[in-house]
């Protein structure tokens, strides 16, 4: 991608401002990570388990960014960041195959039928 | 300027998220999904991470969410729905769940001393960097070629758990 | 170099002669069965005992000669501590003078004797070494006895030959009389042995010491230990000496069979007839009488009148008992009672010297006798002289020693006997001279007392030896003993002879060995008088003995004796007059004797009942109060059994059982945990993540 373009969204970072606070992306990372949270918990569907997963790592994802940002780290964050999300999709994989393998053997993709672990 | 685009895709990430949790149809969800994950990338380019930012739609969007929209696919028979009582149960529990994490990120930040490090004058292009960091033998060589092996067993792993058993029941 | 001045040498000799018979014994009680000869090991120990005591008497009598000679091992250092209580600390030592020697020496010679004679006498017996290990024992017993220097030890001793008499009295224990009578003469014993033992408690308590030699220097010097702390505070000292005094001649009372503790003796004639000679007749009833010589400075005035006073009813009573016996151990054991009342008789009145001696006479000549009726039973296999008779001609060597012996104890002048008895009368004579009324009794006793010795004496004389036997078949059969049984007779008889020291039928005191050599203690009462400053009356009484009394004296003397042989010689001999004839005029005075005056009777129905009566009251309170204690206890045993019962399965297992109960309870909630359900799980996470990290917060704040 020519630098030129990325360039008019890529600016230096104010020293004020909401994009130039580590706080807001805080923020939103914080959000993000409650409604992933909220989805696993809150949800039957297993389907929303592995959703929320993802939102939660995206939550990760952004600190990382942010904090790396923020914190003098260089690159590191945004390195880690494209380690998680390759991790991420592997794992996203394998969740699946997994769904399908409930679905298989429970006849429903219902978390509350899946309690063979119960005394 | 940076402003806007960090508030828009802000609010991109967290209404999508939010309807995400709460909206009935798990299509919609999928898709709800896929929007907080663009504005993720947003985000990204916000923080002047542009490669960054590209290789999250590329795999989170393109990758993931068609993986999810499959799995939607071959497992849907009945619709699902809130359990309310759950909902009354955790609410309180999500509720401070995020007034600790905020405490803590926040505490973190004025650690750090972060909200005015400016790293560079002008953006610079992260690719090159990013594309030397992953094969320099004293950077992330190693986690890079590790990864690759990952995905490999990922594959072979993910085929062999959703095979249809053969023996007999 | 005189063996009496080396300390170690005297006692090393004096514990030979008293141990090596215990020696003996223990090895005859263990090996005796085994040994060829038992009997020569056991007359070997006595014998060189008797050996070491003539060289003693050799020495200490012959050679030296002092009246004064005294010897205690206390102070040559050579006694042993026994009791270190600080109360009463006892040593145990040795003790000698003149008296000591001649007792041992008698004591051992006349045991040797006895030892060799029960060879013959005891042969084929199926316990033969065990007689001769119970006839060590005593002889042990008595020999200590004899050389202690402290009454308590002495009281050991007595009490050692007590068991040593039971031992041989029961000896042979599968007929029915010899344990009984053992057992009788042992009780009776006893009851003398308390009183001597409380006599002896009330001598520590007025002197602070038992030992002879202290005794006697506090006895001499008046010197009382405080009032505090006795028994009796308020009796004055001359009340509690003559109290104990009296006590302490009770034991002798048991010991020597004076009335009224007599009624063992005769009964104890069940056992062998060495046994007789040794014990009953020689040594061991002559404790009691060397034992009140020994502590005759320990009795007051009043104390020495009831010691004469018995003496003289025992040596009448038992003369009397004899005149009527048909056994002729019976004979001989009522004449010992008689004699020793005699002996008895003389210390009480003061003649101390006559007594004495007439001890040692006497055991010879008795023993003598014993031996001589052991070998006429040994001959004709009877103790009843009713079936005996002419014996002389088949029995020469016993029958001579026999005669010999009978003219000693009659008191015939010239024989050992005459001597020391001639004595007794001539001090109880110038005992009733010098105070009159009652104090004649002894005189008069003593005198008919002569007069009956000698009559009953030469009726046993007559009735066996002489006549024409009444038994043929025993005749036929009789025949001399073996010479290991004629042998002792002689050499006792010898001494019987010649016991005197002299044959001079009227001799000056001086004169006599004895009387030279063994010289009066001084009396209690003498003591008092000497302190007081009266001493006249002691040399009033002595000086009346030597000149009033003593021609009187053997005038009286020959005179009884002389009856007594006319009339025994018409009863038995040449049958002028009719034995049965008199004792039928003597009717119901002849039947009351012949019964002993019933006295066993009284003594086993108002004595042994009233102690049995006790008994059976005591073993009431035991079943009732003891058993009902015991009893009760194992009740409330039972009833915490089942208490404890209750505890158990109300407490404990509640306790068990509310467990159970809690267990159940917190699993069954905690089971509710376990949903199977994977976010349920997750929660569960969450809230402990939530819980940990709001810790962690507060921690880095």
């Amino acid at each position: 991608m020519p630098d030129v373009e990325l360039g008019v969204l890529v600016q230096p970072a104010a020293a004020t401002g909401l994009a130039g606070s580590l706080t807001s992306y805080l923020f939103v990372s914080a959000l993000l990570f409650l409604c992933g949270l909220a989805a696993i918990l809150t949800r039957r569907n297993v389907l929303y388990v592995l959703m929320g997963v993802e939102l939660i790592l995206n939550a990760a994802n952004l600190n990382f960014v942010a904090f790396g940002r923020f914190g003098g780290y260089g690159l590191d964050g945004q390195l880690t960041a494209i380690f998680v999300i390759l991790l991420a999709a592997a794992e996203a994989a394998i969740a699946l195959a997994i769904v399908l393998r409930i679905f298989n053997d429970f006849g429903s993709i219902d978390v509350t039928r899946t309690d063979s672990l119960r005394d | 300027m940076l402003d806007f685009m960090f508030v828009t895709f802000a609010a991109l990430t967290v209404f999508g998220a939010l309807t995400m949790v709460f909206h009935r149809s798990i299509v919609h969800s999928v898709f709800a999904l896929v929007a907080a994950l663009f504005g993720v990338a947003g985000l990204y380019w916000t923080l002047g991470a542009d490669f960054l930012g590209a290789t999250q739609i590329l795999l989170y969007v393109g990758g993931v969410t068609v993986l999810l929209l499959f799995a939607v696919m071959l497992t849907t028979r009945e619709t699902t729905r809130v359990s309310l009582a759950r909902n009354a149960l955790m609410a309180p529990i999500v509720g401070w769940l995020g007034v600790t994490l905020w405490q803590a990120y926040t505490g973190v930040a004025v650690v750090l001393g972060a909200g005015g490090v400016t790293p560079s004058a002008e953006p610079e292009p992260t690719t090159n960097a990013i594309g030397t960091a992953l094969l320099e033998r004293d950077a992330y060589l190693l986690p890079f070629e590790a990864v690759s092996v990952l995905l490999l067993v990922v594959l072979v792993g993910a085929v062999v758990v959703a095979r249809r058993r053969q023996e007999p029941a | 170099m005189s063996m009496l001045s080396d300390p170690a040498l005297i006692t090393m000799l004096l514990l030979a002669i008293v141990l090596m018979p215990l020696l003996a014994a223990v090895l005859l009680v263990f090996f005796g069965r085994r040994m060829a000869r038992p009997d020569w090991l056991a007359t070997a120990s006595i014998g060189l005992g008797a050996v070491i005591a003539l060289t003693l008497f050799w020495q200490v009598i012959v050679r030296q000669g002092d009246p004064e000679w005294r010897w205690a091992s206390v102070e040559h250092g050579l006694s042993a501590a026994w009791l270190a209580i600080p109360l009463m600390p006892l040593h145990v030592g040795l003790y000698l003078d003149n008296l000591s020697v001649i007792m041992l020496t008698m004591v051992t010679v006349v045991a040797t004797c006895i030892f060799a004679f029960s060879q013959g006498y005891m042969h084929g017996d199926k316990n033969y070494s065990r007689f001769f290990a119970y006839l060590s024992y005593f002889c042990f017993a008595m020999l200590g006895l004899v050389v202690v220097d402290n009454l308590l030890v002495l009281f050991m001793f007595w009490e050692l030959v007590g068991v040593g008499s039971y031992l041989l009295i029961g000896f042979f224990h599968d007929q029915p009389e010899p344990p009984r009578a053992s057992l009788k003469a042992f009780m009776v014993n006893r009851v003398g042995d308390v009183l001597f033992l409380l006599g002896i408690i009330a001598a520590w308590q007025l002197f602070g010491t038992l030992n002879y030699h202290e005794l006697f220097e506090r006895l001499a010097a008046g010197q009382f230990a405080p009032q505090a702390g006795r028994a009796f505070p308020w009796m004055s000292d001359h009340g509690l000496l003559t109290l104990s005094g009296v006590l302490i001649f009770c034991g002798a009372v048991s010991k020597s069979a004076q009335f009224p503790l007599h009624t063992w003796l005769p009964d104890a004639m069940a056992g062998p007839t060495p046994v007789s000679a040794l014990i009953h007749a020689a040594t061991m009833v002559a404790a009691g009488v060397f034992m009140v010589g020994r502590m005759y400075p320990y009795f007051t005035p009043e104390a020495l009148a009831v010691i004469a006073a018995v003496g003289a009813l025992t040596a009448l009573l038992g003369a009397t008992m004899g005149l009527v016996m048909w056994d002729i151990k019976k004979v001989l054991a009522y004449s010992t009672m008689s004699q020793l009342g005699f002996m008895m008789l003389a210390l009480g009145v003061g003649g101390w010297v006559a007594g004495l001696f007439h001890l040692i006479t006497h055991a010879f000549f008795k023993a003598c006798l014993f031996l001589g009726s052991g070998s006429v039973i040994h001959a004709v296999h009877s103790q009843d002289i009713r079936e005996m008779g002419g014996l002389r001609r088949k029995l020469p060597v016993t029958y001579t020693t026999f005669v010999i012996a009978t003219l000693a104890l009659a008191g015939v002048p010239c024989f050992a006997g005459y001597y020391s008895k001639d004595q007794i009368v001539a001090n109880a004579l110038a005992w009733g001279l010098t105070r009159g009324a009652a104090h004649w009794i002894p005189f008069v006793f003593a005198a008919t007392g002569a007069f009956m010795t000698t009559f009953y004496m030469l009726r046993l004389v007559f009735l066996t030896f002489h006549g024409e036997p009444r038994d043929h078949h025993r005749y036929e059969h009789a025949h001399e003993s073996p010479p290991v049984m004629t042998v002792p007779l002689m050499i006792l008889a010898t001494v019987a002879l010649l016991g005197g020291g002299t044959l001079n039928p009227l001799p000056h005191t001086e004169d006599l060995w004895f009387n030279r050599l063994v010289p009066t203690p001084e009396s209690a009462a003498a003591v008092g008088l000497r302190l007081e400053g009266h001493s006249e009356e002691m040399e009033h009484f002595e000086h009346v003995l030597h000149t009033q009394a003593h021609y009187p004296a053997v005038a009286v003397s020959v005179v009884a004796i002389l009856l007594g042989w006319v009339l025994a010689r018409a009863m038995y001999l040449r049958r002028t007059l009719d034995p049965a004839a008199v004792s039928a005029r003597f009717g119901p005075l002849h039947g009351l004797i012949a019964n002993r005056y019933f006295l066993d009777e009284i003594q086993s129905c108002y004595v042994v009942g009233g102690v049995m009566k006790l008994n059976r009251a005591l073993a009431a309170f035991d079943k009732g109060v003891i058993d009902g204690l015991v009893n009760l206890t194992a009740l409330v045993a039972r009833a915490l059994v089942v208490v404890s019962r209750l505890f158990d399965s109300f407490v404990i297992d509640g306790l068990v059982n509310f467990w159970r109960g809690f267990v159940r309870g917190l699993s069954g909630v905690l089971r509710l945990l376990q949903t199977g359900n994977a976010r349920d799980y997750l929660t569960w996470t969450l809230l402990c993540v939530l819980i940990l990290a709001f810790y962690l917060a507060r921690g880095l704040t």
